[in-house]
């Protein structure tokens, strides 16, 4: 008999099974849940973080724009008519347009996201307020605050003095200008007495990696600088931030290294292939673009697009060795792991927060006639007086007729100089006012005429007779006209146009009686834009430093001679160039690349490799001569209101 | 109720049982994966912010291979690092240094400052970071 099976209970079966199926189904969910909150909490922290850096990265390309257009404007408001249209050089426009060179307010610039359609923003650093919720001043309501005349705090340099309308304008635009000067509140950083250096005193180098000057210790330079804060942007949803305070720092730099060129420079050799010889470097060397073609021991070693250095040319700089390529590997993390330095080479364009702008104006440095105007400026000082040293000395002499268009002898020039209540002129005609040197009075004038063996005619300018002759025409003495422009008048038939490279037709300047420069305690500094033979010893007598020019031993007057050609010896035999102080280019326009020390004679024209030369670098303002090459370094420095530091 | 079906149902059962051991070791093994990448997924990002943001505002730094190192100063290391000296300029160019140590290897790699963090589970992460100036 086949058995039957009964259910033990009534109704549908199953319920097992389902209650299984859901006690699974529920600690899975369980899981799911936990492992989706852990999921958001991560998400969450790297959304969080990536803004931090977002906002963190916007800010820095900020400042970093602020460095690039700063310059610009500065330069802008020492031109002409700036004071007529103002606008575009005030520090709402620079925080504008830096803004918008960072390329930081907007992530999609370039409208992708629009394309996309109804696309969720997730950018929520993007900006698009007024700049005025980004930047504030240090104090008080506006953009900035200018470190003229006021003191913020401890925690901010020593301001700079100056008229209280140009502190005024520097509160509203980047003002730099003379007018600005350190005055007694600046002692202990300026390190000389200001009222003997009140434009350039000798100032902590900023820790910086470029090395145009030694990190931790001085250099000659004025800082003038601008206190702001940033938050950008002003708030980001679920990101606290605080604004920081920054110091935004122009150096006003004058050269002060060995060797110093604004165009692409060659070292090492001579153009005849000829290795350097007689040559000791006793500083840095700065250049626009450095090729080094031979090795050379240096104290250090900077540029401000790169330096290449050729194989088998390794330069000794400050005791350590730098080869082609030292920028790439470990080179210099290894030496600064070993020495609590700043590797000795380096380039400006490698570091964020610094410019170096070198205020080249080329060939025009020379000329005092014909430059642009400058009325309307909203800066005190020039931008052409500024940077083009013939046109700020205090002796201009203009050649306004020569003998003929062949013969560039000249027989009339004009020499204005300072006196007691301005300017004074005197026309010197050959035939009126001015004998020659065989005739009578001939020798007390110091601007005669000459021609060199070559045949080349020449203006000559006897340095010694200066002071008698000044005196004579009741001008201010070499204290004040102690530096000298020459200019021929091109506008006159008789007088030609100077070429570069120096056509044998031009006029020539020759540089006699210069031998003792005492007299002049201030310097003496000659530009011209003909080609200048020095036809006889300069300034090698030495006298005492002055006092208080933190100086001591040997001192020579400091002397500048600036000239787009310049010949040693007038004659066709080759001598000795014995040579002490620094050598500088600037840019011909030409892009061709230099060699500083290609030196030639006067008579052959050939570079002179029987060389007696060492390159020094300026330590003290007073080794500063009249007239010197500008340079603007700027840094910007985060303000540090809660510590003293630990050095 | 035969006990084909019977059968069947004890079938069923059975594999409903093990489908959902199999579903539950899956979860196990998931939320084991996430909390093993919780380093990576949550520490880490908050590290590479402080990091960023602080090699971001700093001159220079120096790698010493002790904490003790780093304290006495004197010359540092490229590679081996256990510590880290940070060292910030302000505007009057007064210098602050802070030292940095952690379960970490500071080491410079072409020029750049790499440091290298271990998780719990030997889990790597490689930070490159470089000064502002």
């Amino acid at each position: 008999m086949k058995p039957e099976l009964h259910s033990y209970r009534k109704g549908a079966g199953g319920y097992i099974t389902f209650l299984i199926v859901m006690s699974v189904a529920v600690v899975a969910f369980a899981f799911l849940l936990a492992a989706y909150k852990a999921t958001l909490r991560a998400q969450e922290t790297q959304k969080t973080t990536q803004l931090r850096v977002d906002v963190a990265q916007r800010e820095s390309a900020i400042l970093r724009s602020i460095l690039a257009v700063v310059p610009n404007k500065a330069i802008q408001c020492m031109q002409e008519n700036s004071s007529l249209s103002p606008t575009p050089y005030n520090w709402t426009t620079i925080s504008t347009e830096s803004i918008a060179l960072a390329n930081a307010a907007d992530a999609d610039a370039d409208g992708v996201g629009a394309n996309i359609g109804s696309a969720r923003l997730a950018n929520p650093a993007n900006f698009t307020g007024s700049v005025s919720n980004i930047f504030r001043g240090a104090s008080g309501s506006g953009l900035i605050n200018a470190g003229v005349n006021t003191q913020l705090s401890a925690d901010y340099p020593p301001y700079l003095t100056t008229s209280l309308t140009t502190a005024s304008l520097d509160a509203t635009y980047p003002i730099v200008a003379e007018t600005k000067t350190y005055g007694t509140n600046a002692a202990g950083t300026a390190q000389l007495s200001t009222s003997l250096y009140p434009i350039y005193n000798r100032i902590p180098y900023p820790k910086i990696r470029f090395g145009y000057s030694q990190s931790n210790a001085s250099f000659v330079a004025k800082r003038n600088y601008w206190a702001f804060s940033i938050r950008y942007p002003e708030s980001v949803p679920g990101v606290s931030r605080t604004r920081k305070l920054y110091v935004l720092s122009l150096y006003e730099v004058p050269s002060q290294v060995a060797i110093s060129a604004s165009v692409f420079m060659s070292l090492g050799r001579y153009s005849t292939g000829e290795k350097w010889a007689g040559v000791q470097i006793n500083g840095a060397v700065f250049g626009e673009r450095i090729l080094a073609e031979e090795s050379l021991s240096l104290n250090r070693l900077s540029s401000r697009a790169g330096i290449q250095i050729e194989s088998g040319a390794a330069q000794s700089v400050a005791g350590t060795t730098a080869q082609n390529g030292f920028d790439s590997g470990n080179t210099i993390q290894s030496f600064e792991a070993a020495n609590d330095a700043m590797f000795p080479v380096s380039v400006a364009g490698g570091f964020g927060r610094i410019a170096f702008v070198p205020l080249n104006r080329g060939l025009d440095f020379y000329r005092f006639l014909n430059t642009t105007g400058d009325s309307n400026r909203l800066s005190p000082t020039s931008w052409n007086d500024y940077t083009i040293g013939a046109r700020r000395c205090a002796i201009k002499v203009t050649v306004t007729q020569c003998t003929s268009a062949s013969n560039q002898t000249p027989t009339t020039i004009v020499v204005s100089y300072l006196t007691s209540s301005g300017t004074g002129s005197f026309t010197l005609t050959r035939g009126s006012h001015w004998p020659t040197d065989s005739q009578s009075g001939g020798t007390a004038i110091p601007f005669q005429t000459e021609t060199i063996q070559t045949g080349r005619r020449c203006l000559s300018v006897h340095v010694d007779r200066l002071a008698g002759w000044l005196t004579a025409r009741g001008a201010l003495g070499v204290d004040s006209n102690n530096y000298i422009a020459i200019n021929p008048d091109t506008s006159q038939s008789t007088v030609r146009t100077p070429t570069f490279p120096s056509n044998s037709l031009d006029m020539g300047i020759t540089l006699r009686g210069g031998g003792g420069l005492t007299a002049f305690t201030k310097g003496f500094s000659l530009v011209t834009n003909l080609r200048l033979f020095f036809a006889a010893d300069l300034n090698n007598i030495p006298t005492t430093a002055p006092a208080g020019s933190g100086l001591s031993g040997t001192f020579y007057p400091p002397l500048s001679i600036f000239a787009p050609e310049k010949r040693w010896g007038t004659t066709t035999t080759p001598r000795l160039v014995r040579f002490r102080g620094q050598l500088g280019a600037l840019d011909s326009g030409s892009g061709e690349m230099i060699r500083p020390l290609d030196l030639r004679t006067g008579g052959t024209d050939e570079v002179a490799e029987d060389m007696d030369a060492i390159l020094n670098e300026i330590t003290s303002p007073a080794q500063l001569p009249p007239i010197t090459f500008p340079n603007w370094l700027l840094t910007i420095e985060e303000v540090d209101t809660n510590s003293a530091g630990n050095t | 109720m035969t006990l084909i079906e019977v059968s069947i149902a004890l079938m069923i059962a059975m594999v409903l049982a093990v489908a959902s051991m199999a579903m539950l070791s899956q979860q196990l093994s998931f939320t084991r994966m996430v909390q093993n990448q919780i380093f990576l997924l949550e520490d880490c990002p908050s590290i590479n912010n402080t990091l960023s943001r602080m090699l971001g505002r700093v001159d220079s730094y120096r790698i010493y291979p002790t904490v003790a190192g780093a304290k006495a100063g004197g010359a540092g290391v490229i590679t081996g690092g256990k510590a880290i000296v940070l060292s910030c300029s302000d505007s009057l160019e007064r210098v602050s240094r802070s030292i940095v140590a952690a379960e970490a290897d500071f080491y410079v790699e072409n020029g750049v400052l790499r440091i290298r963090l271990t998780g719990p589970n030997n889990e790597e992460i490689t930070y490159s970071g470089h000064t502002q100036s």
